[in-house]
């Protein structure tokens, strides 16, 4: 069992520790690589944890079935299943990120592994103790769900653990930075490639963020073990939503890179404008964590102007650089396979695209997913006053299950099936069963989050809460008119759950059975053409129509759901001053 | 939208104090003892509360309503308002976050929410036009218990108001 | 023709064209794509069609709901059944109605399509109409009860006024239970030392119940 575990991280390096992966050509250092599959696998491990509480929490907001209630700790199950979902599954998965859009791309080894093993030491220890924490809740204690709002009674060793943890990944994410220092020392006037800049830049947002949150959870712990007299519930609010909504742009900007990666490596895709696409990761760094007040909408205290500033003006910022990326995305991928000779009329250039390849599939309905359903509504959430019909209902629950468990888990399952094929060297021990993982899960994800969105907003059904549909306990009301949809809700998130399933089972099964991938299998990953093909004309003179005709749907499709949002609100009743 | 704060009518704006939550349960107590009651009999019969009636719907003595969060009840519903006139809505909370939800009856799709917290009065202008039983959950989690948390609010026909309260 | 309408048709005639290639398109992965995306865009506009129509009542909507929902169901059966044994028809059919049926399939399709919709929009909108109301009665919950607290050095006594409704009362303090209470006014005592700690006080949690033991309302006191 030790032996096969171990086995898992050896490859064939040579003397120096270096070797040359037979897909994508890069040096690949043996420091780099063994980090790479650590950090992974942890993210993996955080993902059937969180998996197995997505099961419960799904079977009880389907109130048909309520599976745990009110007063049996589902709110521990709701906790358990946002931060191993969306902290501990993302962050470890991030951390391997940067040390691929780092070390790997770049052909170095890894600096200073010590902080490698130091930060994954802290985050293992910190995600163990949030764990231990939530699970053994009991009394008069509130579960922290994963906003742990003041003034509730949440454990002090929560706060502490969650302090652990961030410090655990501020110090993991060192050796990239000092990659890149190495790295520009060496050649200061050199490009960094497009995936490692884009790596940089997550890891400034990622700096920002987690500073936050170590502000943030200090004030609360200090508070709850009674160093400080009292607590402002709003500022803890605009302190936590820096690291509530940063992580997200992390998230953003990491599934962006992989984007980017994949595209080209298994789709032939190319950049069409350095400049443009990182044009746009700089426009991040100026504008998303500012809109991270997009929170705060709804809160007393607040200014209009403040208020505005922050979630509009700022925030179009950032939109626009996501626009730049939905159009460069598509565009490097049409502009790549047209030059290829891959493609032809309208669409041929996608039709024609890898779809049997589970990688493919994965990031192109991961860009799809996200940007159609999760971008939209982020946008329209986003707007000051739409915000008072969308905040705290299952409508949020929606929008950030499009975003990250359906765009951004996508993509990193694709990019695990990936890591699998190259760095672990392994083939699927069902192409099928691996193949059905991005068409199930985005079947089924899609269509339950685009049902959460509509009981959210046509409805009002609340989040955060564990029963309101069948019955509101003391009162006749209910909100039993949403039952039917309800019926959609469940098992569709059930379905993706058991997908989710499958990807474990493949991941794994392949790790522990898989045959070993030959060049033949190496071939198969890439393109037509090969990863860099021969002449073909200048990616200026090709024709983008296809991306533009998608485009144009896609804004099309983002103006009518705004202005039936703003059509809704106008129907309400005055409110404000 | 910064236009939509001057000429659009729904908007999260308001004046908000800091208060001290036991400060703010002193107002909403002195506003309910000030306050006249009926009772939902009263309201859907369009007719005066009779004596024997068990009262529990407060009547707001003026144009300021009350309503505290705790948990797990909202202190000051069930109230009953006039349709077509403004109110100012005293939204606070004595204990820990809440999420203040409302909705029509007839119409759920007409929804809004709002947050409240512990150390803060935030004063939401309202005027209700259509007359119906207004139900309001909480939806900010606080606490084992949050899903039992609703109250409501009754708009009555402006015709028929003063009747119903008695006046 | 001035060169701005040549341009125009030209476009117009190009997009004709995509759109045609697209809508006999009949490659597994278009087959996916196309009814995928009509899936997606079927429950868009039947549910932003309910909701519209849900605060303003207007006919015309439920021809785009009805639109809509039958799309959900057609748009697969089109791309996933019908254009597939046309292009096969198209190849292979020998005999009139194989021939005749390929050719028109298209008009046939969404003529029938079509005709489904304008009868579901125009006779039986109700099959698709979502309630916005809830489809119990209401009328307010008929319990009533209020708790009244007062605070003492030794601790806190307390009772529920304007009782109605209401079994008995559980009073908790954390995980334990102190006080089971059967008879009206509900009169309890707790001692300090009875009460559950917290950063925020000492806490105590009263509970209205039904016979059946249901939570009428559950609430938590602090001192």
């Amino acid at each position: 069992m030790l032996a096969t575990l171990s086995g898992l991280f050896e490859n064939d390096y040579d003397d120096e520790g270096f070797r040359t992966c037979s897909v994508t050509g890069l040096e690949i250092h043996r420091s780099a690589e063994v980090h790479v599959k650590l950090f992974g696998l942890t993210a993996v491990i955080a993902l059937i944890v969180g998996g197995v509480f997505a099961l419960t929490v799904a079977l009880t907001r389907w109130e048909v079935i309520g599976l745990v209630g009110e007063f049996d700790g589902y709110y521990r199950h709701l906790s358990m299943h946002a931060w191993n979902i969306l902290i501990f599954w993302m962050v470890f998965m991030e951390i391997a990120i940067l040390y691929v859009g780092g070390s790997m791309v770049l052909g170095r080894r890894l600096p200073f592994t010590s902080l490698a093993k130091v930060g994954y030491v802290l985050m293992l220890a910190g995600a163990l103790g949030i764990n231990y924490f939530i699970w053994t809740l009991s009394g008069g204690s509130d579960a922290p769900l994963l906003t742990a709002y003041v003034p509730l009674d949440v454990p002090p060793g929560f706060y502490a653990s969650s302090i652990v943890f961030l410090l655990g990944a501020t110090v993991a994410a060192l050796p990239f930075l000092l990659t890149l220092w190495y790295e520009k020392r060496g050649n200061w006037s050199a490009t960094l490639p497009l995936v490692t800049f884009g790596a940089f830049a997550t890891f400034i947002i990622a700096v920002q963020a987690i500073l936050g949150g170590l502000v943030a959870f200090s004030y609360a712990l200090v508070w709850q073990v009674g160093l400080i007299d009292s607590i402002n519930t709003g500022i803890y609010r605009q302190l936590y939503w820096i690291i509530g909504h940063g992580s997200q742009q992390i998230n953003l900007l990491a599934m962006i890179t992989v984007w980017y990666f994949l595209t080209h490596v298994v789709g032939g895709a190319v950049v069409v404008s350095e400049k443009i696409s990182r044009s746009a990761f700089i426009l991040y760094l100026f504008f998303i964590n500012l809109g991270a007040a997009h929170h705060l909408m709804v809160d007393p205290g607040l200014s209009v102007e403040w208020r505005i500033f922050n979630t509009s003006y700022a925030f179009y910022g950032a939109a626009l650089a996501s626009m730049i990326h939905a159009f460069a995305i598509p565009a490097g991928l049409e502009a790549g396979r047209r030059q290829r000779g891959l493609g032809g009329g309208l669409f041929g250039w996608l039709t024609s695209a890898p779809w049997r390849n589970p990688i493919f599939a994965s990031t192109i309905f991961s860009i799809i997913m996200f940007g159609f359903l999760g971008g939209i509504s982020g946008v329209l959430m986003g707007q000051l006053q739409l915000n008072m019909t969308w905040h705290n209902t299952y409508a949020t629950v929606g929008h950030f299950h499009a975003t990250v468990a359906l765009g951004t888990t996508l993509a990193f399952m694709g990019l695990v099936f990936f890591v699998i094929k190259t760095m672990f060297q392994r083939n699927f021990i069902s192409d099928r069963l691996a193949l059905l993982v991005p068409y199930g899960y985005s079947a089924a994800m899609g269509i339950a989050v685009l049902v959460m969105m509509y009981v959210g907003i046509l409805f009002g059904v609340p989040r955060r809460t564990s029963e309101v549909v069948s019955n509101i306990p003391g009162s006749d009301f209910s909100l039993s008119a949403a039952e039917p949809l309800f019926w959609l809700i469940g098992p569709m998130t059930v379905l993706a759950v058991l997908v989710g399933v499958v990807f474990v089972l493949v991941a794994v099964g392949s790790l522990l059975l898989g045959s070993r991938t030959d060049s033949d299998d190496d071939r198969e990953l890439l393109p037509d053409g090969g990863l860099r093909p021969d002449g073909g004309e200048s990616v200026h003179a090709v024709e983008m129509r296809g991306t533009f005709t998608l485009c144009l749907i896609f804004m099309a499709t983002f103006v009518a759901m705004y202005v039936l949002n703003w059509f809704l609100l106008t129907q309400l009743w005055e409110i404000g001053a | 939208m910064s236009g939509f704060t001057r000429f659009g009518d729904q908007n999260p704006v308001g004046e908000t104090y800091e208060v001290d939550p036991a400060g703010f349960e002193a107002s909403l107590d002195a506003y309910r003892d000030e306050a006249g009651r009926t009772s939902a009999d009263a309201i859907n019969e369009g007719r005066p509360p009779e004596e024997d009636e068990r009262q529990r719907i407060i009547v707001p003595p003026g144009d300021s309503v009350y309503v505290m969060g705790r948990q797990f009840t909202w202190g000051g519903l069930p109230v009953a308002l006039e349709a077509g006139r403004e109110y100012d809505i005293h939204l606070g909370a004595r204990d820990v976050q809440h999420g203040f939800s409302i909705r029509p009856e007839q119409s759920l799709s007409q929804q809004i929410n709002l947050q409240i917290f512990p150390d803060t009065e935030w004063v939401v202008p309202m005027t209700f036009e259509d007359p119906d039983e207004y139900h309001v959950i909480c939806n900010e989690f606080c606490g084992a218990g949050h899903a039992t948390m609703s109250g409501s609010l009754f708009v009555v026909d402006a015709d028929e108001y003063d009747t119903v309260v008695g006046n | 023709m001035s060169p701005i309408v040549k341009t125009v048709r030209g476009y117009a005639r190009r997009g004709w064209r995509d759109l045609l290639s697209v809508y006999y398109a009949n490659t597994p992965i278009w087959r996916w794509l196309k009814s995928g995306a009509l899936v997606f865009l079927g429950f868009g506009l039947w549910a932003a069609g309910a909701v519209v129509h849900s605060v303003t009542g207007w006919q015309p909507l439920l021809y785009v709901m009805a639109y809509g929902f039958l799309l959900v169901f057609w748009g697969p059966l089109t791309h996933m059944v019908v254009v597939p044994l046309t292009i096969r028809l198209r190849r292979t059919g020998k005999g009139r109605l194989a021939r005749l049926f390929s050719r028109n399939s298209g008009k046939i399709n969404l003529t029938i399509f079509f005709a489904c919709v304008i009868a579901l929009a125009t006779l039986f909108p109700g099959v698709m109409l979502l309630e916005f109301s809830p489809t119990l009665p209401g009328g307010g919950a008929d319990w009533s009860g209020d708790l009244v607290c007062e605070e003492s050095d030794d601790g806190v006594a307390c009772e529920v006024v304007d009782v109605g409704g209401i079994d008995h009362v559980v009073v908790t303090a954390g995980d334990e239970t102190r006080r089971t209470l059967e008879e009206e006014p509900f009169a309890f005592e707790l001692e300090r030392g009875e009460l559950y700690e917290t950063r925020t006080g000492l806490r105590f949690e009263v509970e209205f119940r039904d016979s059946d033991g249901n939570t009428l309302r559950r609430l938590v006191e602090r001192i």
